[in-house]
């Protein structure tokens, strides 16, 4: 098959499996279910956790035979846990799967910033290829187009089958600065029409280089139908760094260590791809469902891959859920994050979020990283206490006039007093990756 | 999947730069066979546990090496090979029955001695592919099979159990030596084809066959300075 044949065949849809994208609420449910009782089976028998989890609570895979009971009965997991059976039976696999499973293919593990990076396991395909790759074509990317891959190796290792199947031919570098250059050199020669993916240090250290070097970044980026950005919520400051540069960003997010989910070209909201997880949107503080629109924590179900059974999982996340037909036409539900539930802070009865400080603190030029950690040394707390980095080149006053003056712009649109405690960049970039900072620390 | 596109573009270093390097699904099948070749010659379980460090960037030597351990039914699990994902390799070796830790560089010995490990601990008891800089920061009687895994410009060398020489796909490449460099040519039809390409390692070829059965040819890289524990 020639590009030219295949190019007009991919050109009939717009999704790549458009009947599970477009399908009734009601059919969805319908393959969620029966998904869900062969996954229960599946998990069950082949996770230790799971079991004992399960068996703890009294209730059995047998006991569900549709979703309603599921929600009703089917137990909670969350990391914690996962964890704690780890170290309590030094078993590895942290009881999610057995060594020995013929279907085990793959260890992977989270990103491990705060100890022991999390197993994760996998079969041969992970929901997370599957999803990538269907979000690349439901966003345009098309067999023949290159795409940009500009991720961590730790996280998928070097298989690449995803945007092989779908016909794509990534361009491989690493997600690291000092790639610069070559993210330009890779994008000028090749004209890929999908990168995947700009982060926040990549984009202020594109910014540089294109302030330094004269380059005009809507040359570079003038090929790109999608540019994914990932590894925190897309923040004012990013967004309006796209705009200059000409890129429509496509914000990506964690699906609670199942898979991720991409916003489509509405940006109202990531699609998750509902027939590879069963998603809940429950108060943080207890089990009832949270209504569209109100926030709740994400808590989801595997239904893709037996290896990774994470039943229930409570993620921490935070998310408001839109189950209305989306205007990209498909029927799955999108979400927001909000933040997590671990980093919500209570400041003289006002819950405060790292979000609600981030664009101010990346709007002044000194600290336009946006590097910053919240300090909660107690709870609740009557002053909010902030460690704020900076980058001392790009002061335009004293440091204690510039806290002064991000102190002052935070309290006014925070409404609760604030203590600025300045530090360089550097220092904070000790502790990870610019997107992997803890944003609330207790010291 | 198509035998004439790129599957994949990664890099290749000329002179120390990285130069874009396309890979056709047939090119990768072969690398993949040249790494099974090798890989047949250790005694892995079926269903062992293998840890690959490498950078996302080096996905044209790395994605071969990936099928071929896949085809042989070994689980793997991946690291960064960078300072700051040491603390994965640690990890990795210390909580699981790792049988192989392959493509350690340099850069993982540093971030592991900057944790406070002493890599040969952390690597003990396993089979060990190391560059060359990281081959020569390892005492190779401390209790583990270490071996060299090398980038030669496109092409790439890993030693076989035997630990005689870097074998390096006859099919694919014809080895020269000039001025005591190793060059690499492409034999087979490539998507980017080499011609005597600088390689930047020096050393010797021997093409007579390896004690572990293959005909592959050898590059032995001349001695590094080993630094002793």
């Amino acid at each position: 098959m020639n590009n030219q044949h295949s190019r007009a065949v991919d050109g009939r849809n717009k999704f790549w499996h458009e009947y599970v994208d477009t399908m009734s609420r009601q059919d969805l449910e319908r393959l969620q279910e029966s998904r869900l009782l062969r996954m229960l089976e599946q998990c069950y028998s082949g996770s230790p956790l799971l079991q004992e989890i399960w068996n703890k609570s009294g209730v059995r895979p047998s006991d569900i035979r549709n979703i309603a009971d599921f929600k009703q009965r089917a137990p909670f997991m969350d990391k914690d846990q996962i964890r704690e059976f780890r170290d309590r039976h030094n078993d590895p696999f942290a009881g999610l799967a057995r060594a020995t499973d013929p279907m085990l293919r793959m260890v992977t593990s989270t990103s491990g910033t705060t100890g022991d990076a999390t197993p994760l396991t996998w079969s041969h395909r992970s929901a997370g290829e599957t999803a990538y790759q269907r979000n690349y074509y439901g966003l345009g990317a098309r067999s023949g187009d290159y795409l940009l891959h500009s991720t961590f190796t730790f996280r998928v290792g070097q298989r690449h089958t995803g945007p092989a199947e779908g016909g794509l031919i990534p361009i491989v570098l690493d997600h690291t600065p000092a790639e610069i250059p070559r993210i330009v050199e890779a994008s000028l020669r090749f004209r890929p029409t999908v990168f995947v993916m700009l982060s926040s240090p990549l984009m202020i250290a594109l910014e540089e280089y294109f302030e330094k070097t004269r380059i005009d970044p809507r040359d570079v980026f003038e090929s790109y139908k999608v540019v994914i950005f990932g590894g925190e919520a897309l923040g004012p400051r990013q967004r309006a760094l796209a705009e200059q540069w000409g890129i429509e960003l496509y914000e990506m997010m964690a699906l609670g260590d199942i898979s991720i989910a991409i916003e489509c070209e509405m940006h109202d909201g990531c699609h998750p791809n509902e027939d590879l997880a069963l998603i809940e949107c429950l108060d943080p503080k207890g089990t009832a469902s949270m209504a569209d629109g109100e926030v709740g924590e994400l808590v989801v179900t595997m239904l893709g891959d037996p290896l990774l059974p994470l039943i229930r999982f409570r993620t921490d996340d935070l998310m408001v859920v839109n189950r209305e037909r989306c205007g990209c036409g498909r029927t799955q539900m999108r979400y927001k994050m909000v933040g997590r539930k671990s980093d919500q802070t209570m400041i003289k009865g006002r819950l405060v979020l790292p979000m609600d400080l981030r664009s101010a603190v990346e709007e002044e030029v000194e600290s336009r990283a946006g590097l910053f950690q919240i300090i909660r040394d107690q709870e609740p707390m009557d002053t909010l206490r902030l460690r704020v980095g900076h980058n001392p080149a790009a002061l335009r006053s004293s440091p204690p006039e510039f806290a002064r003056r991000l102190k002052e712009k935070l309290e006014a649109r925070l409404k609760v007093e604030v203590r600025i405690e300045l530090v360089p960049d550097a220092e904070l970039l000790k502790l990870g990756p610019p997107h992997k900072i803890p944003r609330v620390t207790r010291r | 999947m198509s035998w004439t596109m790129p599957t994949v573009v990664g890099r290749y270093l000329e002179a120390g730069k990285s130069q874009f390097f396309p890979l056709s699904e047939a090119e990768i099948n072969r690398a993949t066979r040249a790494y099974l070749r090798v890989l047949d010659s250790y005694a892995i379980p079926t269903r062992g546990h293998v840890l690959v460090t490498s950078l996302a960037s080096q996905v044209a030597y790395f994605m071969p090496l990936e099928r071929a351990l896949a085809e042989r039914h070994l689980v793997i699990s991946n690291a960064d090979s960078s300072v700051f994902d040491a603390a994965r390799v640690e990890m990795f070796a210390r909580r699981f029955n790792v049988a192989a830790v392959l493509g350690v560089t340099s850069e993982t010995l540093e971030g592991l001695a900057s944790l406070g490990h002493d890599p040969a601990k952390v690597l003990a008891g396993r089979i060990v592919w190391a560059t060359p800089a990281a081959f020569a920061r390892l005492d190779p009687d401390v209790g583990f099979t270490l071996r060299r895994w090398a980038e030669l410009g496109p092409a790439f060398g890993v030693e076989c159990s035997v630990g005689d020489g870097l074998h390096v796909s006859s099919e694919d490449w014809s080895l020269e030596v000039l001025d005591g460099e190793i060059r690499v040519t492409s034999r087979l039809p490539r998507l980017l084809p080499f011609e005597g390409q600088p390689t930047g390692l020096f050393g010797t070829v021997d093409r007579t066959p390896c004690k572990c059965g293959s005909t592959d040819a050898r590059v032995r890289l001349n001695q590094t300075p080993q630094v002793r524990r």
